[in-house]
């Protein structure tokens, strides 16, 4: 096993949910106040010495430049801030700067969160929103949404491996079923394959629950140098591998459309800086922004192979009694995706997780754990590895 | 030199052209300037045809605000050539009315805007 890259030594993350009447700033308040009463430092606010910080639109708030504000309202008014914008992957961007900046030994204390307010507006004007995150000269010029740039991908893999609306549905049924059990997520219903399949289309091949929600929330982590962990915590999860990448957003330049090979490439580069085989990962919370996306992703990943991926949900073989658990904590799906929150509530559940403090949907002697994020249609990408010190 | 609004324009008059490496013979859309496999910045226009095939498609009934009125909407990825290919909507409103493989063809509607873009509209017919 390889030295650390960094260690997270506290994590927080606020209910996610429609927050009416509460503005990003506040939601990171939430989680900030859980991640330092986390730590056996009470002095913890003062050990950090920078903050990375995850948002992705300025269009929900009328709010640029948030870095400073978002430290501000933490209580830091002379930190070193800078704000990372990768769409649905803002606040991996965020954690791999976080890590570089560690790893430099310019720092040995960081905050990183991300953070996203996104219900201010009105549905339409939402996904206008993210639609400005793919490209402008070419797929917003269509009328593509995201739902609609996933459903792409899903027709394609449905018309050549034969993959199923009903295997998509499963995705559906698994996330919402583990989201009961988080009470953090957004949506605490349980639904049946029926429910999926005649809930009304957003874009055919997809409909209603097979895409995440618009979802206010915010999540963080304080990540050390791995040598210093201990005087904050008992019990520091280490970030063992980081992998990243990128590819066209435009789907119609890649070669076959659902193939999102930024993810296999960033897994492959996490798992060897880690010197660990996929196999040997615990628990993994993967990207499913759409429930297409978590069967592609099994593929990309190496868990099955290609085509293959709704079989594994035939299977079972990713439920939480699964031999590979994906998305206890509820997924994008049904634990909510505020944007740029979404990387770093990944990495919030895999720390619970790893910690055994994941109550009912704990994981039995979780190890390892794998959190993979992805912006756009899958044009960029991080994944990281995570293990605790047993 | 090949550019964005260029491309844009030719389509504005009804034409599709792409750019292609006299390098390699790839063919991008829109152009660039660099070519995405061998990195030559030699790109020449490249005159397409206006009918392909369906590779994918979604019937988009949940639109961004731009286009709210405009839905029920399919959005299809169109085959050209080879490795080349382009977007377009088509106004239908079930998942019936198109499948993979359809031949289609691309309608333009002329920009009336005065503002960026001045990109016109990218429609399909279907062909039988
Ligand atoms: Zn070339």
């Amino acid at each position: 096993m390889s030295k650390p890259l960094a260690s997270i030594v506290a994590a927080g993350c606020s209910k996610f949910g429609k927050r009416t009447g509460v503005m990003a700033r506040e939601l990171l308040v939430e989680a900030f106040q859980e991640a330092i009463s986390k730590s056996k430092d009470p002095d913890i606010r003062k050990k950090i010495r920078v903050g990375f910080f995850g948002n992705f639109s300025e269009m929900y708030e009328h709010q640029s430049h948030v870095a400073p504000i978002l430290a501000d309202w933490l209580g830091f008014h002379d930190l070193p801030v800078i704000r990372t914008e990768d769409a649905c992957a803002s606040g991996s961007a965020a954690l791999r700067t976080g890590i570089m900046a560690i790893k430099s030994g310019l720092y040995d204390v960081a905050l990183i969160a991300g953070v996203e307010k996104m219900n201010n507006r009105r549905t339409n004007e939402v996904l206008e929103g993210l639609a400005m995150a793919s490209d402008i000269a070419i797929e917003q010029w269509s009328g593509l949404t995201f739902a609609g740039i996933f459903a792409l991908m899903a027709t394609w893999h449905m018309h050549k491996y034969g993959t199923t609306e009903t295997q998509m549905a499963l995705v559906a049924v698994k996330n919402h079923k583990n989201a009961t059990l988080n009470p953090k997520a957004h949506m605490q219903k349980l639904i049946t394959v029926e429910d999926v399949l005649k809930s009304r289309i957003v874009a055919w091949p997809l409909k209603l629950y097979d895409c995440s929600l618009i979802t206010d929330g915010a999540a963080c982590v304080i990540i050390t140098k791995p040598e210093i962990a201990e005087k904050f915590t008992d019990n520091p999860i280490d970030i063992v591998g980081s992998g990243s990448s990128s590819d066209h957003e435009s789907l119609i330049e890649r070669k076959e459309i659902s193939d999102i090979k930024g993810i296999a490439k960033a897994t492959r580069e996490a798992l060897e800086m880690a010197e660990i085989k996929i196999k040997n990962v615990d628990v993994a919370e993967l990207h499913d922004c759409f429930t297409i996306a978590e069967i592609l992703e099994y593929e990309e990943i190496g868990i099955a192979e290609r085509g293959y991926g709704g079989k594994l949900l035939e299977e079972g073989a990713t439920n939480l009694d699964g031999w590979f658990p994906v998305n206890p904590s509820g997924g994008l799906k049904a634990k909510g995706h505020p944007v740029g929150a979404t990387g770093i509530a990944q990495i919030y559940e895999i720390f619970l997780q790893l910690r055994n403090e994941a109550g009912p949907r704990q994981i039995k002697g979780a190890k390892i754990g794998l959190a993979q994020n992805m912006g756009g249609s899958g044009s960029t990408h991080f994944v990281h590895l995570l293990k605790n010190r047993s | 030199m090949v550019s964005i609004e260029e491309f844009y324009s030719k389509l504005n008059e009804g034409e599709l052209y792409g750019g292609k490496c006299s390098n390699c013979g790839n063919i991008t859309l829109p152009p660039r300037q660099i070519c995405p496999k061998c990195l030559s910045t030699q790109i020449d226009w490249y005159k397409l045809s206006m009918t392909g095939e369906v590779e994918s498609f979604t019937l988009i009934t949940v639109a961004p605000k731009n286009f709210e009125n405009e839905a029920p909407y399919a959005v299809c990825i169109v085959k050209i050539l080879e490795d080349v290919k382009f977007i377009g909507r088509i106004k239908i409103s079930s998942q019936n009315e198109i499948k993979v493989g359809d031949k289609v063809e691309f309608v333009i509607e002329k920009s009336i805007s005065n503002e960026w873009p001045m990109w016109p509209k990218i429609y399909l017919k279907k062909l039988n």
